[in-house]
């Protein structure tokens, strides 16, 4: 299938510098992406572990990339962040390579890797003060920086603990916390939410809006489809290449053929009521899933329901309960991987 | 679904019962399976695990240089002596153990030549040996060194005493042989007058009867008193004086005598700090990139100069300590001298620790895991304790093994603690800049191995 593009995500197709390696701008004098792929691809020995990526990121978004484990999800990341030079196409982070940017420039890049980059005979204190230098924080005002952090993650109370005494829940807290210490604009979180618990899960969400909001743009892989919700964006990735790429509600209506709403009437409703039902403007489907309870596929649930209500009480039937269905992305995530596969 | 779930079990076969003796013989098994796997797949480990200690052997062996050490000697005594003209006939019956830097008779000039290691030896002659002699002591003939290696004082003490019974033994061979000629004279002048007779006057004046010539009979008297007076002399001297004329004295000229501890003892802190600076740092650095740092190095702002000098900075500080540590514990403990100037050993051990630094740094590169790293380091302790003169001195070993030695920080490090703490002498420059090269080098070949690692890949 092709992906679904929205703004602020795109597919680059349409880039006019799209075939320069440091000029993602959009051709009419308008600020760098935050991140810009154009065909970019890896590939270890013989293996293409990615390819054909194509995407054009905005400054101030959260771009979340699900797909199943070995899909290439890390090695997006990695070609983001600059530790892999793509073996063909182009990728620009802020307008410029990431493999060639200076040190100074890679401030701009804030990165978790999957396994957290800790010292286990130092304090998680420590930990965070080293992180903080490595990504030349000032002195001044770092201490408050340092607490804020940990409170953030919920770990001020063990900040004196050694990484070796920490769970590894804890350990993974205090990498995001880390990875947050310089602010940097553009955040690589490789599956940051791996091993935390609900509660602090949908803190840590918080946060990424919070810092979305602020202008920083998130780059955040997981494995828990259904934080593809909390995202702007949504990539999703299936044997290296980009199968889907859209806001949340995009990748919805793909993997169903547009928007659900279901619709429970008094009665038993016919074949023909059903059919009826599919020759409204903008109804692709409707179905029958359980009982009285219709399923309806359509374009624009907003604009649907209340001509599908109106419907179906000039064919006699009344109904008692009507509204958009709550995806479960899992669900859609099975469906487009399964729509991806040849 | 119950007998559904069970059925897989049995057909895998995971859920049968294992005997008593079965379980710890497949437990033990896959342990053994899972180590020779493991230690098979490092095949680089293997190589320097087995082979790395024989190439150091198979160096030593071919850098040993078996031939004696000859000791390059300063020779003092009374100008223009009999020591001077037989110098050379003596030199080069004892070419084995030396050659000579020629005669003099400034005897300072010659200690200042072999404090400024121009010269092994200095050979000083007494002045008036006959004399000596005469008066029944054995004449002594003084051997100043430097040396610190207790076995090469002792060798220098066995030259000398035999040099001196060389001399003893030719002194003897020029007396029998003067005495013999002598005898032989007499003895052709007793038979000669035997056989013309005696005038009738002498023999008259000898047996103190008749008139004789007075003039004559006081020559005879004079004569006869004076050989009585020698032979009084002769037979006094002490038998062994007589056959060893000469005995050989040799002292050191340091500052204060050198035990076999302290002669190690400084070696080994060399030894020591080398070897503790390299693995901590390699160590430090392997770990870094087994947690991952190393990809935080990647994406982060820094670049591996700065991580370089940055941990150059911290072990410089912990190799400091450790030095400090290990030489107070010599000096206090061991009773160990420190007889020169403590900025030298300051700025001695300073450059060890930075030039142990730089290999280190090398060698975490060159590693790929913690073991490896661990195995390397045993090697360069290894190259160390042969080749860097703990054992044997430099001169032992010829080149090109011998550039070994000058690639080894430990090599200008013992020498510089042993010049400094034992002599009481300024390190060499050559040793300060040894090292100061070294830290260059390895430190550069550290940083381009780093930036090549932390390189896009």
């Amino acid at each position: 299938m092709a992906p679904t593009t929205t703004a602020p995500v795109t597919q680059d197709g349409d880039n006019p510098a799209g075939a320069a390696r440091r000029d993602p701008h959009d051709g009419h004098g308008g600020p760098a992406a935050a991140v810009w792929c154009r065909a970019a691809g890896k590939k270890f020995g013989d293996d293409w572990v990615v390819r054909g990526l194509d995407l054009r990121l905005e400054p101030g978004t959260i771009l979340g990339l699900i797909g199943p484990s070995g899909c290439g999800k890390t090695t997006t990341v990695r070609l983001i962040n600059g530790v892999y030079r793509p073996d063909e196409g182009a990728v620009s982070v802020f307008g410029e390579a990431p493999s060639t940017m200076s040190n100074r420039r890679r401030a701009t890049l804030g990165y978790l890797p999957q396994r957290p980059v800790l010292f286990e005979d130092l304090s998680l204190w420590e930990n965070l003060n080293f992180h903080a230098s490595l990504n030349g924080v000032r002195l001044r005002g770092r201490r408050r920086r340092l607490r804020h952090l940990l409170e953030l993650v919920d770990l001020h109370d063990d900040a004196g603990k050694l990484v070796r005494q920490s769970s590894g829940g804890m350990q993974r807290r205090l990498a995001l916390a880390a990875t947050l210490v310089h602010q940097p604009p553009l955040l690589l979180l490789d599956e940051p939410t791996a091993g935390i618990d609900p509660i602090l899960r949908q803190r840590f969400w918080d946060h990424f809006r919070d810092l979305r909001d602020d202008g920083h743009t998130l780059v955040v892989t997981t494995q828990h489809v259904g934080e593809a919700a909390r995202c702007d964006v949504v990539g999703l990735l299936a044997e290296g290449s980009l199968a889907a790429l859209g806001s949340p509600g995009d990748l919805r209506r793909a993997a169903y053929g547009g928007e659900l709403i279901e619709v429970e009437t008094d009665r038993l409703p016919g074949e023909d009521a059903l059919s009826a039902l599919c020759d409204l403007d903008g109804v692709h489907r409707a179905e029958l899933v359980s009982g009285r309870r219709i399923r309806i596929t359509v374009a624009d649930a907003g604009a649907a329901l209340a001509a599908v209500v109106q419907h179906l009480q000039g064919s006699g039937l009344h109904a008692v309960d009507a509204g958009e269905v709550g995806v479960d992305y899992d669900d859609v995530f099975i469906r487009l991987v399964e729509q991806a596969q040849p | 679904m119950t007998g559904a779930v069970a059925a897989p079990g049995r057909r895998t076969g995971a859920r049968q019962p294992v005997s008593r003796f079965g379980r710890p013989l497949i437990q033990t098994l896959g342990f053994l399976r899972k180590e020779i796997v493991e230690v098979a797949r490092q095949p680089r480990l293997l190589i320097v695990l087995v082979l790395a200690p024989f190439l150091v052997l198979a160096l030593f062996a071919v850098g040993y240089d078996q031939q004696q050490v000859v000791l390059n000697t300063r020779f003092v005594g009374p100008p223009g002596s009999v020591y001077e003209a037989s110098l050379d006939e003596a030199t080069s019956s004892l070419g084995r153990y030396l050659t000579s830097a020629g005669y003099g008779s400034d005897r300072e000039a010659a200690l200042d030549e072999l404090r400024a290691g121009r010269v092994d030896l200095v050979v000083v002659f007494p002045d008036d040996p006959a004399g000596t002699v005469l008066g029944n002591e054995q004449a002594v003939v003084e051997v100043l060194h430097d040396k610190l290696d207790p076995i090469q004082q002792t060798a220098v003490e066995v030259a000398a005493q035999v040099a001196v019974a060389e001399l003893n033994a030719t002194v003897l061979e020029r007396l029998v042989g003067e005495t013999q000629t002598r005898l032989a004279t007499a003895a052709q002048r007793g038979g000669d007058l035997a056989d013309t007779g005696l005038s009738d006057d002498v023999a008259t004046a000898l047996v103190g009867g008749g008139e004789g010539d007075p003039a004559d009979e006081a020559r005879v008297r004079d004569a006869l008193e004076t050989a009585r007076a020698e032979g009084r002399t002769v037979l006094e001297l002490e038998p062994g004086v007589v056959v060893r004329p000469f005995r050989s004295d040799a002292s050191s000229v340091l500052p204060e005598p050198v035990t076999i501890t302290d002669f190690f003892a400084p070696a080994a802190v060399a030894l020591l700090v080398q070897h503790l600076v390299l693995t901590l740092i390699a160590m430090s650095l392997v770990a870094d990139r087994s947690i991952g740092l190393f990809e935080v190095f990647q994406v982060g702002p820094i670049g591996a100069g700065r991580i370089i000098v940055g941990k150059y900075l911290a072990h410089v500080l912990v190799g400091a300590t450790v030095t400090a540590a290990l030489l107070a514990g010599v000096v206090a403990g061991l009773g160990v001298p420190a007889a020169g100037a403590w900025w030298w050993l300051v700025a001695g051990m300073f450059g060890l620790v930075s030039a142990s630094i730089g290999l280190g740094i090398v060698v975490a590169m060159a590693s790929r895991s913690a073991i490896q790293a661990v195995q390397y380091a045993m090697l360069v302790l290894l190259g160390g304790l042969f080749f860097g003169g703990f054992l044997l001195e430099l001169d032992a070993f010829r080149y090109p093994v011998k550039a070994l030695s000058w690639l080894l920080p430990v090599t200008y490090g013992v020498r510089l603690l042993r010049d400094v703490m034992l002599r009481g002498a300024a390190p060499r420059m050559t040793d300060l800049a040894g090292l100061a090269s070294l830290t260059v080098l390895y430190g550069l070949a550290g940083w381009v191995l780093l930036a090549r690692r932390l390189r896009v890949s």
